[in-house]
């Protein structure tokens, strides 16, 4: 999924036009090689670092208090798809264009390198670090066992692949937004179907668990957030629909918010929305539009806060949201 | 190493030099048409199914209807499997954009379901479909099932697209997404000069589960 819109998660210019409680501030500037920019991000859970796919095909990681470069990783020249720190933040994952699926320690050494079938949509860490799920495109989601270095597991065949996967919190579950419509829930001990969500008409592209693994957090391009029971694979909720695709969801660690990012689908290079609902009630509480740069990957971190990050030719930025 | 010679040149040579060893009664000729019949074939190479697939489009073999804008198309096709053997009631779900490149995920304009007849063929009507947003060239999509052969999903494009600069050959890898020229079909015009239709012809094959 994430080759369809290349330069999307680049077009959402940070805006300051929040509510005041959400007002995004400046923490930290990264100069950046010339001719490079940042393509994603991804945020280290105790919000320290940051890893940054770059145009260049390299994964720069810079430690966020003294933006300091720490290490420049690659995937053997492969763009990189996605990159992910693990629940603990000790390993970093990067899944490339080609199949490539590598884990980094925080030291940078690379400790797993595996190889797929084809190009990495979506990849997840169990809670523990132990596991690490992918999904190739088009083909079954993979489950590896980091330890033992073997494969876990390989989950029934969709037409299209995954385009997101996750792990409750509490190792319980794990859940994939499938190509196909579905979504899926299986029991993360043994990876037997628990559910099926067939409500869903067009492709779910997001999906997160809620902090207490109760609920599912999806959204897709039907510009729907809806939040379903993981036990039941009943959906409880739907959030109000949005002209707009629904591209990324994150839960807050309180599990009292959610952002979500959007893209207009006719208008990809046009700047895209980050808005943040209250996942109790289903109502919006802000609206982060823009002016410069580019919103291109963010997280919630320990303490609650929202770190996105923007890029610019020159640099990328890191602000904050409380 | 590749042979230089084809899948018939080499059949027909066996024939002729009589190394070819079936018992049959059939002369060479009829054993010829028999194992064209059945010959093998290479699966369609697939491609990405893209973010706007929706689930249970009409059956319809009219995607456009009177008075839509845009160049009138018309694709038909065989669904065959690797042995070469034409999946009568194999589903395809064929969905694009308008002709200016929109999908429309509220409804099902230009999504349709259909089912290959008696002889594994299909077809539809449409209009060329425009450029969407972020993708290079012009493309319908597909997705195709049958009881005992891995679902095929894959992307039909148009030598006629302005992107390849009438170069197909050369220019097809302009959109990242193309990974086969083979996707890249042919297009011909028919029809009144006030009446032009754009045809292709896209065969398809499916592998064994």
């Amino acid at each position: 999924m994430r080759r369809f819109f290349p330069h999307l998660i680049a077009v959402f210019t940070l805006a300051l036009s929040a509510l005041a409680a959400d007002s995004p501030t400046l923490r930290q500037t990264f100069p950046l090689p010339s001719a490079v920019s940042t393509v994603f991000t991804a945020i280290s859970p105790n919000g320290q670092r940051v890893a940054a796919a770059c145009s260049d095909a390299k994964i720069r990681l810079w430690d966020i208090v003294s933006a300091s470069l720490q290490n420049t990783l690659d995937l053997k020249g492969e763009r990189p798809n996605i990159v992910r720190f693990s629940p603990d933040g000790a390993l970093l994952a990067a899944g490339g264009s080609d199949g490539a699926l590598r884990v980094w320690d925080s030291s940078g050494a690379l400790r797993y390198d595996f190889k797929l079938a084809a190009e990495i949509d979506a990849i997840a860490f169990s809670p523990d670090g132990t596991r690490i799920a992918a999904a190739p495109n088009g083909l079954p989601v993979e489950i590896r066992e980091l330890g033992a270095n073997k494969l876990l597991a390989s989950l029934p065949a969709t037409f299209g692949g995954s385009a997101s996967l996750a792990f409750s919190r509490d190792g319980r579950w794990f859940a994939s937004a499938d190509t196909d419509t579905e979504i899926r829930i299986f029991d993360a001990r043994d990876f037997t179907l628990h559910a099926r969500i067939t409500d869903l008409l067009l492709e779910p592209l997001a999906l997160t668990f809620s902090p207490d693994g109760s609920r599912i957090i999806a959204g897709g391009a039907d510009g729907v957030i809806t939040l379903i029971e993981t036990n039941t694979g009943k959906i409880v909720k739907s959030l109000p629909k949005q002209a707009d695709v629904v591209f990324v969801l994150r839960a807050s660690p309180d599990g009292k918010s959610v952002a979500a990012s959007y893209f207009n689908p006719d208008q990809i290079s046009a700047p895209g929305r980050l808005l943040i609902w209250d996942a109790i009630t289903g109502s919006l509480r802000s609206t982060v539009s823009t002016t410069e740069g580019g919103f291109n990957g963010g997280d919630y971190v320990h303490d609650g806060t929202l770190l996105v990050t923007s890029s610019s030719e020159k640099e990328l930025k890191i602000w904050s949201i409380r | 190493m590749s042979t230089p010679f084809s899948r018939r040149e080499i059949l027909q040579k066996s024939l002729a030099l009589g190394t070819l060893v079936i018992a049959s009664s059939h002369g060479p000729s009829a054993m010829l048409h028999a194992l064209e019949q059945s010959e093998e074939r290479k699966p369609t190479p697939p491609n990405d199914l893209g973010p706007f697939y929706k689930r249970l489009a009409p059956e319809t073999t009219s995607l456009r209807v009177a008075g839509d804008p845009g160049m009138p198309l018309a694709v038909s096709g065989q669904i065959f499997d690797t042995r070469g053997e034409k999946l009568s009631g194999a589903v395809l779900e064929v969905w694009q954009t308008n002709h200016v490149g929109h999908y429309d995920v509220e409804g099902y304009r230009y999504r349709a379901k259909l089912i290959a007849d008696a002889s594994g063929a299909y077809k539809f009507d449409s209009v060329v479909p425009g450029h969407y947003p972020d993708r290079v060239c012009q493309h319908i999509h597909y997705l195709v099932t049958a009881p005992g052969h891995k679902p095929l999903v894959t992307q039909l494009y148009f030598a006629t697209d302005p992107v390849f600069e009438g170069d197909p050959d050369k220019n097809f890898t302009r959109d990242p997404l193309i990974h086969s020229r083979e996707l890249v079909r042919p297009v011909t015009l028919a029809g009144d000069p006030k009446d032009i239709i754009a045809k292709v012809q896209f065969e398809l094959c499916l592998e064994r589960a």
